[in-house]
């Protein structure tokens, strides 16, 4: 039988083998369209208005759509408490956290920091625009408010009337941050409502999601691995940024304004530094 | 997206161009077009249903938004495939699997190798076993050549398609899938001596 199968010519082992593949047991084909538009509808839902979904059709679109891949049933160190929290896109004011298996590829890092001139602490993150906190609080759209704990930044980056971002170098009880480039504390506000932000969250499986208490706010810690955001700035143009430093985030909202802090702290320092905002 | 009716009977092009202008409905036209051999593809590679429904869904959604890369004047299903492929091979890896081909042949008696032969007529059993020794002889090929032939064999993509849904020159595709076949070969080889 096998010595018969070795004299076999080229016309008879192809004909073999497409005799294996008409014996193919594959399951019966799902109907993906439904599916496919639902999570399409989701996407556009996500998205606001109509029309500016397809303005901003479809390279905007294809980064939320990319964030909104959620994996069914994989392993997840994020508990099912916290998954039924953040899944309805609940607690904080614009903002989406969605599980996805896999990060996009981030976008290149910029080569700034490998330039031999000193920097101030974040300015390859690409966070904005520096300005001095005076002017950056005269800039915004609403008040800037400052861990007490930490005192005032050693730079602040104004991205534009709704998004600020205080940066922090690394100090004793602040260490440096596993790629922050000589920053220990990163701390985001952003003016975000339901209309006008979209802010997703892109967490690997290998990260970790707690929803915590930051005063009298809710919030949520993830910890464990870097993960992606996806969010709609002051224009309405949807923007992709991943977590800059690779460490922890606690994301809370106070005052009308959802605000992201990320440092290598542990969940219960970062809350300290968070309740300590004035 | 105004004025033009959908029609099942539309080409890829016509409906590529209107979902690329924001019309789901188009888009899913293509879905249920390519939805089985975008699905088997993913069969084929993950070898579990429930992956490759979770992969050829996402790679729908990926397609639909990479449609501002892609050319209208480029076929569409051999782009499809390529996502689907990518995806399904991404997704083993994350999840550390070893590629098998994942072939079941169909429910048919396939006597195990359990010592307990069930009775079949001689030419039915001897297929069957030659069967499993041509699925145990591509299980042991790289997965190139393992997915070079299933793609040709078993999915009857032309090679223009196989060599964009393998993302490779067109030229190379024939050679590729002729390497293929001679590894194949090599490996029923020791198998048929062994047996004498």
């Amino acid at each position: 039988m096998a010595d018969q199968m070795l004299r076999w010519s080229d016309a008879e082992l192809e004909a073999a083998l497409r005799s294996l593949g008409a014996r193919v047991a594959y399951p019966p084909t799902p109907d993906l369209a439904d599916s496919v538009r639902a999570r399409l509808a989701q996407a556009a839902a996500l998205m606001g208005p109509r029309g500016r979904v397809v303005a901003m059709w479809p390279r905007v679109l294809a980064a939320v759509l990319v964030a909104a891949l959620l994996v069914a049933g994989a392993a997840l160190a994020i508990s099912a408490d916290a998954r039924e929290a953040v899944a309805q896109r609940l607690g904080l004011r614009g903002v989406a956290i969605t599980h996805v298996e896999e990060l996009p590829t981030p976008t290149a890092e910029p080569t700034l920091a490998a330039t031999a001139a000193p920097s101030p602490p974040g300015a390859a993150l690409g966070l904005g625009t520096r300005s001095p906190l005076s002017d950056a609080r005269g800039q915004m759209s609403f008040a800037v408010l400052v861990p007490s704990v930490l005192g005032d930044p050693d730079a602040v980056y104004v991205l534009n009337a709704s998004q600020v971002s205080l940066v922090y170098a690394p100090r004793a009880t602040l260490p440096r941050a596993p790629q922050g480039a000589s920053v220990g504390l990163l701390l985001t506000e952003f003016h975000a409502t339901l209309d006008e932000t979209l802010f997703q969250k892109g967490i690997p499986p290998n990260a970790r999601l707690e929803e915590v208490r930051v005063g009298a706010s809710r919030g949520f810690f993830i910890s464990g691995a870097p993960h992606s955001f996806f969010y709609r700035d002051a224009s309405g143009t949807v923007q992709q940024d991943r977590s800059r430093l690779a460490g922890n985030t606690l994301l809370w909202e106070q005052n009308g304004l959802t605000l992201r802090l990320e440092s290598a702290l542990d969940r219960d320092e970062s809350i300290r530094i968070a309740e300590s905002l004035r | 997206m105004e004025g033009r009716p959908l029609e099942a009977t539309q080409p890829d092009s016509r409906l590529t161009e209107q979902a690329r202008h924001g019309n789901p409905a188009a888009f899913g036209l293509l879905v249920q077009r390519y939805q089985e051999v975008a699905f088997r593809v993913a069969y084929l590679i993950a070898g579990d249903a429930h992956d490759a429904e979770d992969i050829a869904q996402d790679a729908f959604i990926k397609a639909y938004a990479g449609l501002a890369r892609f050319r209208s004047d480029a076929p569409f299903r051999p782009w499809l495939l390529q996502i689907v492929t990518n995806e399904a091979r991404n997704r083993r890896r994350s999840a550390g699997r070893r590629a098998h081909l994942a072939v079941r042949a169909a429910a048919h008696q396939r006597n195990a190798a359990s010592g307990d032969a069930a009775p079949s007529p001689e030419t039915a059993a001897l297929a069957d076993e030659q069967r499993q020794v041509l699925l145990d002889a591509l299980d042991t090929l790289r997965e190139e050549d393992r997915q070079a032939i299933a793609y040709r064999y078993f999915l009857d993509l032309s090679e223009a398609e196989m060599a964009d849904a393998l993302g490779c020159a067109r030229g190379t595709v024939k050679s590729r899938l002729s390497r293929a076949l001679a590894r194949l070969r090599e490996r029923l080889a020791p198998r048929g001596v062994a047996r004498g």
